[in-house]
């Protein structure tokens, strides 16, 4: 059977625009047809997919989406490498970028380290959303995926760049450190804060000192989030049971954060302090 | 505006009053519970997300406080430049941007009523502006943003309630102070309760429509800003203003729209507010990726046996795993019933109003909301993923399943982030 054929079992909007109708058994044989067909029904599938608003790939959408889903979970793994593999081989083909920004999204839920090459490609491309719908797939593979962050941190201009500096910290890239300090000093507010945010995921007592001398410049918005990550580096490093480090987080910030719409924090950097004893 | 306490700031007194410093001279009035809030122990109130449930909501937070509304935050401008002016015109600020507002050092207490996907991001920076919340249900749209925002508010001690509040008859209500001591007391082992909500989650009416083209983005419409942590996606008008609920970016379907109504008050009851189910296990069709849709039903099994069921009653079989039946004391030996008899009931919920006055936890605090939260995405995720889900109610992952637990914490949308 071929792709279009087995895609029928799978609903149309009925009354309502809705997906009323399904027929759950009809539509688990089809996924099952799919995994049957290997790489060359899963290709035949990917070419049904359309940019959104130039036509009706409904059915085609929800199959692909089902197969991803229904590879993964326990004992599954040689079906869902197999799957992802193939899946990921769709990148490369001649396809609107929308429609691979959708088969990145799947490849989130089901791809492994072996995919993350044909994903990272994305990394830097700021065209629908590539570059995010990328990154969040590497992340979701999880920590070996950091060489493609980095590698294209240099490269990455604009949103992307933004997307890329915050994988490596979602990620917890210890070899990003001074990429993260830098960062943290930078003109962009925005830049500045994950490159702040980063450092506390990686929670080191070496950048104590430098996360209190750079939240402290921070104004308004930049001060309440940088002030918060302060404390989670405490709340980290108590954690771990470096308390010391811990305790000169809370009373620097007890004794900097004085103005009067501060004394929540004060109250924090008491509560933190008490919890150390 | 300023809202000043007779001889010190509310926050002043809220700082001083928790490290137990605060002369009982100074304290105001509002605190002490008196009946009569002078105008001059007003607080600062902003509702953010105006559309929907924002007025209700806001008019909710109100309830037992003196608040005046000084600022209203909405990605439609016009919609928080409506409802500052029908409450506070030419006091209160409208804004687009959340940030701005939060930035405000006069505004005391947030109402949260945006859609979903933003509830646990606004929650989390308001704690750290150091605003008390009252967030719309549901909590969150994943588990991993639950627990952050209860993090969040506890490093701070704000006070956090969430939009539902069915939690607070049962509390009064005696059989139900008697099934909440049962299972509290930890002597019902090998529980054979089946609680079950048929039908009432509005499987149809929050289904979203799939392939719908794309649309211009409407001026007023900051789209990036709605978007926000979720994935980006093109702008159709279906996917704002209460048919957000159809996707799985912002919401979760009718089961997050009514389940956390539902499931709190029982959460409550069944005494689970610090723990969450061990197996999840449903009957369902394959989910579209992009909106919510068919389901048949789902149990939830907690760790000492006791099994909470959804049934759509809307598509598929009904549910036959288990006979329906709740907890009564012949469920315990003499002996164990005569030690529930002597337990003390409950202390009483705070309402959201006295929770801020007296610095204490709301009834519905951020942590039994989060609760309550993951027994709706636990049951989305097991409807989602077509499987059944063994679940670590401590670490709160999933067991022996590492595709599953990519949806615990799916990687947000920068400059998003938990």
């Amino acid at each position: 059977m071929n792709a279009k054929d087995i895609i029928q079992a799978f609903p149309t909007p009925a009354s309502g625009g809705i997906l009323s109708t399904i027929d759950k058994e009809a539509c688990e044989k089809a996924v099952g047809q799919i995994l049957d067909g290997g790489e060359k029904t899963l290709r035949e599938l990917a070419n049904l997919l359309v940019e959104p608003g130039k036509g009706n790939d409904i059915q085609a959408r929800h199959a692909l989406h089902a197969t991803a889903i229904r590879v993964g979970g326990p004992a599954k793994a040689k079906q869902r490498k197999a799957f992802a593999k193939a899946l990921a081989g769709t990148l490369g083909d001649d396809r609107p970028k929308a429609v691979k920004g959708f088969i990145l999204r799947q490849l989130q839920i089901c791809a492994g380290n072996e995919q993350a090459d044909a994903i990272a490609a994305f990394l830097t491309d700021g065209d629908e959303h590539l570059h995010e719908y990328s990154a969040q797939a590497l992340e979701a593979i999880g920590p070996s995926t950091t060489d493609h962050f980095r590698k294209a941190y240099p490269k990455a201009k604009g949103a992307p760049r933004l997307t890329v500096l915050q994988g490596l910290g979602f990620l917890r890239d210890e070899k990003s450190v001074k990429v993260f300090r830098s960062a943290s000093k930078e003109k962009d507010l925005e830049i500045r804060l994950a490159g702040l945010w980063s450092l506390v995921r990686i929670a080191s007592t070496e950048d104590v000192q430098f996360l209190l001398d750079t939240a402290a410049k921070e104004e308004g918005w930049g001060r309440i989030k940088a002030t918060g990550y302060c404390l989670q580096l405490a709340e980290a490093l108590a954690g771990a049971g470096k308390k010391k480090e811990a305790a000169k987080l809370y009373q620097n910030l007890k004794k900097n954060r004085t103005s009067k719409n501060e004394s929540h924090v004060r109250l924090a950097c008491d509560k933190g302090l008490a919890n150390l004893k | 505006m300023k809202k000043i306490l007779a001889k010190t700031t509310r926050r002043d007194f809220l700082a001083a009053s928790a490290t137990g410093a605060t002369a009982f001279t100074i304290v105001p009035r509002n605190v002490l519970g008196a009946p009569e809030v002078p105008p001059s122990e007003k607080l600062g109130g902003a509702l953010i997300g105006c559309g929907g449930r924002g007025p209700g909501t806001y008019s909710g937070m109100c309830k037992d406080l003196n608040v005046e509304l000084l600022a209203a935050c909405d990605v439609d401008i016009r919609k928080a430049q409506r409802f500052a002016d029908s409450r506070n015109k030419g006091k209160a600020k409208a804004y687009q941007d959340f940030r701005r507002l939060l930035e405000r050092d006069d505004i005391d207490v947030v109402s949260i009523a945006t859609p979903p996907h933003w509830h646990a991001s606004i929650s989390i920076a308001a704690a750290e502006a150091g605003k008390d919340v009252l967030c719309e249900k549901p909590m969150t749209r994943f588990i991993a943003e639950g627990r952050a925002v209860v993090n969040t508010f506890e490093r701070y001690d704000r006070v956090f309630q969430i939009g539902t509040f069915g939690r607070f008859g049962r509390s009064r209500d005696r059989g139900s102070i008697d099934k909440h001591k049962i299972m509290a007391s930890g002597l019902l082992k090998n529980c054979e309760a089946v609680r079950m909500k048929r039908g009432g989650l509005k499987i149809r009416q929050w289904s979203g429509r799939p392939g719908i083209p794309p649309q211009t983005i409407p001026d007023e419409l900051d789209w990036d800003l709605y978007c926000g942590p979720s994935p980006w996606k093109p702008y159709e008008g279906r996917r704002t203003g209460g048919t957000h609920r159809g996707y799985w970016d912002y919401e979760g379907g009718g089961m997050c729209d009514m389940g956390q109504h539902h499931f709190d008050p029982e959460q409550w009851t069944y005494a689970k507010d610090y723990t969450s189910a061990v197996e999840i296990t449903p009957f369902a069709p394959p989910a579209h990726p992009e909106v919510t849709g068919m389901w048949a039903w789902v149990e939830l099994k907690y760790a000492d046996g006791f099994r909470f069921v959804m049934e759509s009653t809307e598509w598929g079989p009904k549910y036959d795993q288990a006979p329906i039946r709740d907890v009564s004391m012949n469920d315990l030996s003499p002996e164990n019933q005569e030690k529930i008899k002597a337990m003390p009931d409950p202390e009483p919920l705070l309402s959201f109003g006295e929770a801020v006055k007296q610095r204490k936890k709301a009834g519905g605090h951020a942590e039994a909301a989060h609760r309550a939260a993951c027994i709706l995405h636990l049951a989305n995720l097991a409807i989602r993923l077509g499987r059944k889900l063994n679940y670590d109610p401590d670490k709160e992952v999933f067991v022996n399943d590492e595709e599953a637990n990519r949806f615990l914490h799916p990687p947000m949308s920068a400059p998003w982030r938990l």
